[in-house]
């Protein structure tokens, strides 16, 4: 699987949010989790997660890492 | 709704995202308001599960995100630091053998406590931990930054409160015990 590595632009990824956390409150989980996964997730918050869970599991679960990869490369991806 | 642990992350992206845009976007102040009330209640429900690793996951994950939001104004990757001692040693603290070497070796100069004590390591490093959070919440947050800041606080003490019952049932000095005698 790759890496998922879309760019938004901030206010795109705002409103990508803004989506996430409406379909969460509608009770349309799935879609909500989909949407939830293009948010460009904070380099730091990225990171704590890799080591948590392992970049393999971060790279499966699908969550965008553009962010992540602009602020530490892309061999972050494989350390 | 937690996925991997990546859930509230996500949360706090999407408040820094309408952190950064409150001033040009009305809808942000909104957005990031709810979001920060949401979080808190990811800790609150942390606190009432008694789940420590989560708590400590939350405080450190917020740490980043104020990072973000105090870039250059603070050296919060020191505190980040500290946290991660503070979690490691209360991992370790799980152990008896440990606990009771460490407290025979600290207090071997004044005899052993009869009372329960408060473990000092845990203790300032949380006090130390929830002055800065007072710090980057600055002297006026707004009613959900206030909330979000002040439940962070209060899950630091609830984790040093827990710890301390832990510490004092491992030296048999909990107050069930004393209660007991």
């Amino acid at each position: 699987m790759q890496p998922n590595l879309r760019e938004y632009t901030l206010e795109e990824s705002a409103d990508l949010g803004f989506k996430w956390i409406e379909l969460e409150e509608a009770g349309m989980h799935e879609e909500a989790e989909l949407v939830r996964l293009e948010i460009p997730l904070l380099p730091g918050l990225a990171n704590n997660l890799k080591h948590e869970i392992g970049m393999q599991a971060v790279i499966q679960s699908g969550i965008n890492l553009s962010e992540a990869v602009k602020e530490y490369g892309k061999e972050w991806l494989n350390a | 709704m937690e996925k991997n642990g990546s859930t509230h992350k996500s949360l706090l992206t999407t408040a820094l995202h309408s952190y950064k845009l409150v001033e040009i976007r009305s809808q942000d102040k909104k957005q990031y308001s709810k979001v920060l009330k949401t979080y808190a209640t990811l800790i609150t429900k942390a606190m009432a599960d008694k789940d420590i690793p989560t708590l400590f996951a939350l405080e450190k994950d917020a740490q980043e995100f104020d990072y973000n939001v105090a870039k250059g104004k603070d050296k919060r990757r020191d505190s980040m630091n500290v946290l991660d001692d503070l979690q490691d040693y209360w991992a370790k603290c799980h152990d008896e053998n440990f606990v009771i070497a460490k407290f025979a070796k600290s207090h071997g100069g004044i005899g052993k406590s009869t009372k329960a004590i408060k473990d000092g390591t845990m203790t300032n490093g949380i006090i130390s931990q929830c002055r800065k959070i007072s710090i980057i919440a600055g002297a006026k947050p707004n009613p959900a930054e206030d909330l979000f800041y002040s439940k962070r606080q209060a899950a630091l003490r609830f984790i040093d409160k827990e710890h301390n019952q832990m510490i004092n049932q491992h030296l048999g000095l909990s107050k069930e015990k004393e209660m007991g005698r």
